[in-house]
């Protein structure tokens, strides 16, 4: 009888080598760093008991990770109140090391109203465009992580857009101020 | 009318954007190297999590027990339960008692979701099975912890089970409990509760050391063993694993203080029986991992003299 264990381990180790940086990721954007890979743990240790539901292949992997993760993320909602969705972080966007170049403020200002108009967005909106920008998923692995079908994530994914851009057009007049100085 | 397929629209307006928002990225640039730091805490938590069941802990009856090396016991009817208390032919005599509460499959469900690492609860969750744990520990007659005077020194969740443990340092007692609370959910349920401690004041770690406190092992109905173990840490000690047979366990530490619970064994061998013979062997080695980086390998604990 073949044992079955080993080829379990084979099969975890080979998903944590390929798949860790890119989960450590999806949980940066998600949860103060300092906790990020404590809920990676988690997850991990979720997928160890779950090895058997693993997809085949690499990506599709990747995304049943993420759903996980997310699951993780959910539970350990700090509120009396179980969310339904996940905040996206963004980096700080006029970092203070960086030296000031010519364009430099056009840019920055750029970046001001695309991360005022990003705070803006509900927790599902920022969800379903940071799974297309920042984890590159397509829209049926995206799907499979928000646990949605894929012509239902398209939809929200285009809904998305619209109020990115609404956000943005009702944003601090602060890039249009820069665009018109002489 | 817009359908999804305008998705695949490439308007320059959001790819601008997306570039844009890509540049914000709070993961950093794309990248699938991790520093030698991260590779090497992943390693860890692999292992960690290799060494752990892949599937849930096997259901057992049982009754409760609560163990100390080189204690003996004697029952206390409560609750129509098995709580013991256990004394350490020890100058300081150390005292643990504790009950297993709960019974039926949820025991099993909660403690299958058992994380070695813990995550602190917040203030919320803490407002929730505080007041549940109190409840538990002031109903203790045979040993007390003065619940006026007792701090909440650590607070954590693994899982769907959540450990609370109120401390006083003079006398050296503590009151730990183990919740049943799913996150986000306003149910708690306690599966074992104890109380341990010294008459006298808390004994001091050395800076890069630890003491062994109380141990408690715990027959849950329907989910095996669990067990509970806290104690001191000195300045300079960063982090402890704890090492259980198959489970290794990251402990809390917090304020010179740590805790750590696992569902599976603390002892070996044949348990303590109510004459004090002790047949059982130790099953735990500690791990310290200091400020300054030094990892310390089955370090030695601090014992009472």
């Amino acid at each position: 009888m073949r044992p079955l264990h080993p080829d379990r381990e084979t099969r975890f180790r080979a998903l944590h080598a390929e798949a860790y940086p890119a989960v450590l990721r999806f949980a940066t954007r998600r949860v103060d760093p300092s906790h990020a890979e404590d809920v990676v743990a988690d997850a991990f240790l979720v997928a160890w008991r779950r090895i058997e539901d693993l997809p085949p292949h690499p990506e599709d992997a990747r995304a049943w990770l993420f759903g996980i993760t997310r699951h993780c993320l959910l539970n350990t909602n700090r509120g009396t109140q179980r969310r339904q969705a996940l905040t996206v972080r963004l980096a700080t966007a006029a970092p203070a090391d960086e030296p000031a170049h010519d364009g430099d403020a056009d840019l920055i200002a750029q970046r001001l109203d695309v991360a005022a108009a990003w705070r803006q967005l509900s927790a599902t909106e920022q969800e379903v465009l940071s799974l297309h920008l920042f984890e590159d998923l397509t829209s049926p692995q995206a799907a499979r992580v928000l646990g949605i079908s894929a012509a239902s994530y398209r939809v929200r994914l285009l809904r998305a857009r619209r109020a990115l851009h609404r956000h943005l057009e009702h944003s601090t007049p602060t890039r249009e101020q820069l665009e018109n100085q002489p | 009318m817009t359908t999804p397929r305008d998705l695949q629209s490439d308007l320059p307006r959001d790819s601008d954007l997306d570039a844009v928002l890509r540049s914000l990225d709070a993961a950093g640039p794309t990248s699938d190297t991790l520093s030698a730091a991260e590779q090497q805490r992943a390693d860890s938590t692999l292992e960690t999590i290799l060494a752990s069941p892949s599937t849930a802990p096997s259901a057992a009856a049982g009754s409760s027990r609560t163990l100390k090396p080189g204690a003996f016991s004697f029952p206390s009817p409560r609750r129509g339960l098995r709580p013991r208390l256990l004394l350490l032919a020890a100058a300081a005599a150390v005292a643990t008692v504790g009950v297993s509460v709960l019974g039926g499959g949820g025991n099993e469900m909660a403690l299958a979701s058992w994380t070695p690492t813990p995550t602190p609860l917040s203030e919320q969750e803490i407002d929730l099975a505080g007041p549940a744990c109190r409840d538990e520990l002031g109903e203790y007659d045979k040993v007390t912890l003065d619940l006026n005077r007792a701090q909440l020194q650590l607070a954590e969740r693994r899982g769907d089970v959540v450990a609370l443990l109120y401390w006083t340092q003079d006398p050296d007692m503590a009151g730990d409990c183990l919740i049943r609370n799913i996150p986000g959910s306003d149910d708690v349920e306690v599966i074992t509760s104890g109380i341990a401690g010294s008459s006298g004041p808390a004994l001091q770690a050395p800076a890069r050391g630890y003491t062994q406190g109380a141990i408690s092992q715990t027959k849950v109905s329907g989910a095996g063993f669990v067990s509970i173990t806290s104690g001191a840490v000195g300045a300079e000690v960063a982090g402890v694993t704890i090492r259980a047979g198959a489970y290794t366990v990251q402990a809390t530490v917090h304020e010179g203080r740590y805790v750590a619970w696992w569902p599976g064994p603390a002892l070996g061998g044949e348990p303590p029986a109510s004459s004090g013979r002790d047949d059982s062997t130790l099953l735990l080695t500690y791990d310290l991992t200091l400020t300054d980086g030094t990892v310390v390998r089955d370090a030695i604990a601090t014992l009472p003299t």
